[in-house]
């Protein structure tokens, strides 16, 4: 039998294949190289967690290139993985890596964030990155706020952002839509699958487990005359494969207190990341073990 | 075994060099592309492959032997451990062959569309080139020349990841 093996036949091969031999293997052809920096590439073979649990940094040397070093935290004698170069796709666009705030992470993958602009999907275990615009909506003003979130369908293993904006003061309503990698697209949520918009979420306290991500929120509780008396703090879900939020009440005892206070159990729970200093940071959130591929 | 195979329909492969294989069908129907001809009724009692050769397609045969005599997964639901642990080294010492007829075999398979076939010689093709260098691997999949990269591509490929070559 003569003639070549089909290129559909040969990406069953590639995605056969160890990381390690993909590096190398870009350079095999033009067909090779545009499928292993492809968005199904990414989606199929780069959703896998890399280590349960890995501590990320980046820092400055000099005034030279930024790098990043990821290292197992339970184990951290054994050999960090160091990144010398950063993402293409991102050194490549408006994006600096540098001004990046990290979203989550989510079977090895990670959502970084500039300024709500723009995403930024990296894949550490492939090396490779996908940057995504962050829809502006016309009726959003200059002080809504917004809140980026992102995780894996554990069902599909889509990578999946989430955009949630709001008045920055006061109440109105909520306006949220969700990207998926596999259709490269944006799409509004209905209402009926929103959260009420009374409702605040806290940035700095997402986490992904199992198929939702999870945020600390808050809530004015307004007595008879209207007058704010006091936040009264819960969970709010979302739902990675069916794209709906919950709401999560925490008990009484903790719901009026004290941010602070709160986020200790809801901590110990979920995880939070914190930042260092300036040109410092590091970010820790468990990645959970299903799933795991050798 | 319970399934007697002296009663069952004959089905009867012609290779490209004109050798003929006397199968049974249930065999046969490891084959979704046979399964299919069967079932619309267009499958005459010899069925002419014309790309595939008596060396490859006595191969297939074989497989699809092994796997259709083997229980299937769904039969059973305490599937014994040993039938699974048996087809596993089958298909290990199937693989055992050289890198030509590989290929053939997976093109063959393709082309019968004989899926846990194809799997397998993906994962035997990944396992042999995973070592090798860019250009061996053109080699030995035959890359079509056009498909290349300039050398200025090349080697912009190559200091992107000038990491990864260590």
């Amino acid at each position: 039998m003569s003639g070549n093996i089909p290129f559909e036949i040969q990406t069953e091969i590639i995605t056969k294949l160890p990381v390690h031999a993909l590096l190398q293997f870009r350079t095999v052809s033009k067909a090779w190289k545009s499928f292993i920096y492809s968005s199904n590439f990414l989606i199929g073979f780069g959703v896998r967690p890399i280590m349960p649990c890995c501590l990320l940094i980046m820092y400055k040397q000099g005034f030279g290139e930024s790098q990043c070093v990821c290292f197992d935290d339970n184990n951290v004698n054994s050999s960090p993985q160091v990144f010398p170069s950063l993402p293409t796709v991102i050194c490549n666009t408006s994006l600096r890596f540098w001004n990046l705030v990290p979203i989550g992470t989510s079977h090895g993958l990670w959502c970084f964030s500039d300024s709500f602009k723009m995403a930024a999907l990296w894949n550490p275990s492939i090396r490779k990155s996908v940057a995504i615009v962050i829809p502006c909506s016309s009726s959003q003003s200059e002080t809504d706020k917004l809140v980026v979130g992102f995780g894996v369908n554990p069902a599909t293993f889509d990578p999946t952002i989430i955009m949630i904006s709001y008045p920055g003061h006061g109440h109105g309503s909520w306006n949220v839509s969700v990207f998926t990698l596999s259709s490269r697209y944006w799409k509004k949520l209905e209402n009926e699958h929103l959260p009420r918009q009374s409702i605040r979420l806290k940035r700095s306290s997402q986490a992904v487990l199992g198929s939702f991500i999870y945020w600390v929120a808050s809530e004015r509780i307004f007595d008879s005359d209207g007058v704010a008396s006091q936040k009264r703090y819960m969970i709010v879900s979302f739902d990675l494969v069916n794209h709906n939020f919950s709401v999560i009440d925490i008990p009484d005892r903790l719901s009026h207190n004290l941010s602070l206070k709160v986020r200790k159990p809801v901590q110990a729970a979920l995880a939070y990341h914190e930042y260092l200093a300036e040109f410092y940071w590091k970010y820790k959130i468990p990645v959970p073990n299903e799933n795991m591929l050798s | 075994m319970s399934t007697s195979s002296s009663s069952s329909k004959k089905i009867v492969l012609k290779s490209a060099d004109n050798e003929t294989f006397e199968i049974d069908e249930i065999v046969a129907l490891e084959s979704q592309a046979i399964k299919n001809m069967i079932e619309d009724e267009c499958a005459d009692n010899v069925i002419p492959l014309g790309n595939i050769d008596s060396k490859t397609l006595s191969k297939i045969i074989e497989y699809c032997k092994k796997h259709a005599e083997s229980p299937k997964k769904d039969d059973n639901a305490d599937i014994d451990e040993k039938a699974v642990e048996d087809l596993k080294s089958f298909d290990a010492e199937f693989a055992k062959v050289d890198m030509p007829l590989i290929q053939d075999i997976l093109m063959a398979a393709n082309f019968l569309n004989i899926d846990n076939l194809i799997g397998l010689m993906c994962r035997t093709i990944a396992d042999r080139i995973k070592g090798k260098t860019p250009e061996e691997i053109r080699k030995i999949l035959n890359i079509n020349k056009n498909d290349l990269l300039s050398p200025e591509q090349e080697a912009k490929a190559r200091e992107e990841n000038s990491w990864a070559f260590d």
